[in-house]
């Protein structure tokens, strides 16, 4: 399945991504979030808000949280604004 | 201690500008700054008065840790009745200038009445007199600073001032300081302009005092690696600052775009923080040339930026090919996504202008795309506009309105009545995103519901700053609650609004409460001042300034019925992202809200309220 992983701020730097900050991996079906970062490789410590489709998910979710063909996947590390 | 118990009364129409000191019992109930400042125009003013007449008053405030080592302690307010909504203002600024005021040994400026002809109020310590400012009415704000710098032969002065906006009388007009600090919203500058006061110079070298001292250095130091340890406010916003958001609001679904037409914008990676620091096709260097931090601050979320020489906005125009304040997140919006300009090197200039001139660019922007859509759908047309095609999306249409309404020529006169005025006159009320008739920031509450309670509750009309529930709501911070649900949202605001009163009011910046609680707080607070303060008392002070504000606004004719949103909100769903056919629920929230701020069911703070906070 085609899953696209979305890293943003400094995690881009784990990525030769585009402004949009996307990239398409091709996973198992079943694979989860952290299967997702690990054909980065990302590290897990380094990621502080993941949004599955926008939607929030703690990191402790992202192990077993399993993904399907078009899922995005954005990830930033600590951030805020205002 | 900590505040100088000195203020400076300055009566425009007389010339006078008298010290008398500062009323300590309310110091007590007040703490300083919004808090302070609004207790002082409650009690000097009718709250029905006009505005922009002489008899309203407009207060320059600092807190009490205003210019100590406390780490942000470089806050400032000014408080008056504002012109674009009619309700309580209270605008807060960062940089320099409040920093430099306490240190001339002032907690407050009062200014009263209106000046005959242009004025500026010169400060040196306790020499203080108004000045003729007819040399600077008509030069901008960055002018204005260098000029009166020059005039003092004194490089080490703060200027705040007004633009041409301020002086023409836009609805929206900022007060900047530091050339891109600004107290921007609400119109204060506006108020300004209206008193004929050009600008404030000053220069302070007394000192601040404070209650102890020891106390303070050990609070401090506390507070200040709680945030070198944090890692939002170590590096998420120095490294890219508040336009971090930009990607991740637009992820989320909760980014306004085209007037709110739409809650995601296919252009937003182009204005994001990140698109800042990427190298330009055109000439290799980024937007972004470094960071920049206010007074006393370690947190460093300011941004400079460089436009491309080459951009049609500025080339040939060497004034603007320099370093300057560069965007932020909300202006980023504004100025953009609201009017569907995805060109980060345009917005990058209409920032500029909005700080050269002094503008609100959340007002602006916003105003701007409503303009946009009412030319779209043909309620104005290029007759109205002077030629001017006012399409979403254009940033040479962007750059020219907003130059036209800088200088209040043209269109731009209708632009500077704020979206409210300008959606009436054009017989399209719906069409103004505003609550009270200030225009809502960068946050769509369809898609963060506890947004439309604080925007709907806010004493100085739509804003983000009175409790950013986008903390809880989208970075999980204290706690994460779902954007998408309205249960504890009454509470959440609540909360956020009380303690945002408090820090507002303490002289610190609100975004250390990315990694301060109150608990860090109070004893700074604590230390700096005379009295005993803790976090439960700060609470309570937070509470009373909120429903003094309150008071205020109903005193000037606001009602329950006031605190509601744009009907676009309320009836036209979300068309995409994870909000996807949502509207705010405020009717779920509002109710539990009133009765949680011990409020009546038309939202009137009941007698038992007002006596148990003292009001």
């Amino acid at each position: 399945m085609n899953v696209k992983l979305k890293l943003f701020a400094s995690l881009r730097n784990y990525l030769d991504v585009g402004l949009d900050g996307g990239r398409v991996f091709e996973l198992d079906q079943g694979s989860s979030v952290l299967d997702l970062f690990s054909e980065v490789p990302l590290p897990v410590e380094e990621v502080h808000l993941t949004l599955v489709n926008g939607i929030y998910h703690p990191v402790e979710e992202l192990a077993s949280l399993q993904l399907i063909e078009g899922d995005v996947v954005g990830v930033w590390p600590p951030i805020a604004g205002g | 201690m900590s505040w100088t118990k000195k203020i400076l009364r300055v009566n425009l129409t007389t010339g006078s500008c008298e010290s008398e000191p500062l009323n300590m019992e309310w110091a007590r109930q007040y703490l300083g700054q919004r808090g302070l400042a609004t207790k002082y125009l409650v009690e000097e003013t009718d709250p029905s008065v006009d505005p922009l007449s002489a008899d309203n008053k407009m207060i320059f405030a600092t807190g009490p840790l205003t210019g100590t080592i406390a780490p942000t302690s470089g806050r400032w307010s000014v408080v008056t009745k504002g012109p674009l909504t009619g309700a309580i203002a209270c605008s807060n600024s960062g940089g320099f200038f409040g920093a430099e005021l306490k240190n001339a040994g002032w907690d407050m400026i009062i200014f009263e009445g209106r000046a005959e002809a242009p004025v500026y109020l010169d400060i040196n310590n306790d020499q203080v007199s108004l000045k003729d400012a007819s040399q600077l009415w008509g030069t901008s704000v960055w002018e204005t600073e260098d000029k009166l710098r020059e005039i003092r032969g004194d490089d080490d002065i703060r200027v705040a001032s007004i633009g041409s906006a301020g002086e023409k009388g836009v609805l929206f007009a900022a007060i900047v300081n530091d050339k891109d600090r600004a107290a921007g919203r609400s119109g204060v500058g506006a108020v300004m302009g209206s008193k004929n006061l050009k600008a404030v110079a000053v220069r302070g070298t007394v000192g601040v005092t404070v209650d102890d001292p020891m106390g303070l250095m050990k609070a401090s130091g506390a507070a200040k690696g709680a945030i070198s340890e944090n890692a939002v406010t170590s590096q998420g916003l120095p490294t890219y600052g508040t336009q971090v958001l930009m990607n991740v609001i637009n992820e989320l679904g909760a980014l306004p775009t085209r007037n709110a037409t739409e809650v995601q914008f296919e252009g937003a990676h182009l204005v994001s923080g990140e698109a800042m620091t990427e190298p330009r096709k055109s000439d290799g260097e980024a937007n972004l040339v470094s960071t920049h931090a206010c007074f006393g601050c370690p947190i460093s979320c300011g941004r400079y930026s460089k436009i491309d020489p080459e951009h049609f906005t500025v080339k040939g125009k060497s004034q603007y090919q320099i370093v300057s304040g560069g965007l932020e997140y909300e202006n980023a919006w504004g100025l953009g996504v609201a009017t569907g300009v995805s060109d980060l090197e345009a917005l990058t200039f209409a920032n500029f202008l909005c700080n050269e001139q002094g503008l609100d660019p959340i007002t602006c922007g916003s105003t701007i795309g409503a303009a946009m859509e009412l030319y779209e759908m043909g309620a104005i047309t290029s007759e109205d506009t002077n030629g001017i095609e006012l399409e979403f999306g254009s940033a040479k249409a962007l750059v020219e309105i907003l130059e036209a309404t800088a200088k209040g020529e043209g269109f731009g006169r209708d632009i500077a009545l704020g979206s409210k005025r300008l959606c009436d006159k054009y017989g399209h009320p719906e069409l103004s995103m505003t609550v009270k008739s200030q225009e809502f920031p960068a946050y769509d509450p369809r898609g963060i519901q506890g947004m439309g309670l604080t925007y709907a509750t806010s004493n100085r009309g739509a804003c983000h700053l009175r409790s950013y529930t986008v903390s809880s709501e989208v970075l999980g911070l204290p706690e994460k609650t779902d954007p998408h649900t309205t249960d504890g949202k009454a509470g959440l605001v609540m909360a956020f609004q009380d303690v945002t009163a408090v820090v507002d009011s303490s002289g610190t910046c609100i975004f250390t409460t990315f990694a301060l609680s109150l608990d860090d707080i109070a004893p700074m607070v604590d230390a700096a001042c005379v009295g005993e303060w803790s976090s439960e008392s700060l609470m309570e002070v937070g509470e009373r300034i909120w429903n003094m504000e309150r008071q205020y606004n109903i005193a000037a004719g606001f009602t329950g019925k006031d605190d509601t949103l744009p009907e676009r909100l309320l009836k036209d769903a979300a068309k995409s992202g994870p909000a996807k056919g949502r509207v705010n629920e405020l009717d779920k929230m509002l109710p539990e809200y009133y009765e949680l701020r011990g409020w009546s069911d038309d939202g009137v703070p009941t007698a038992e309220t007002l006596s148990r906070l003292s009001l």
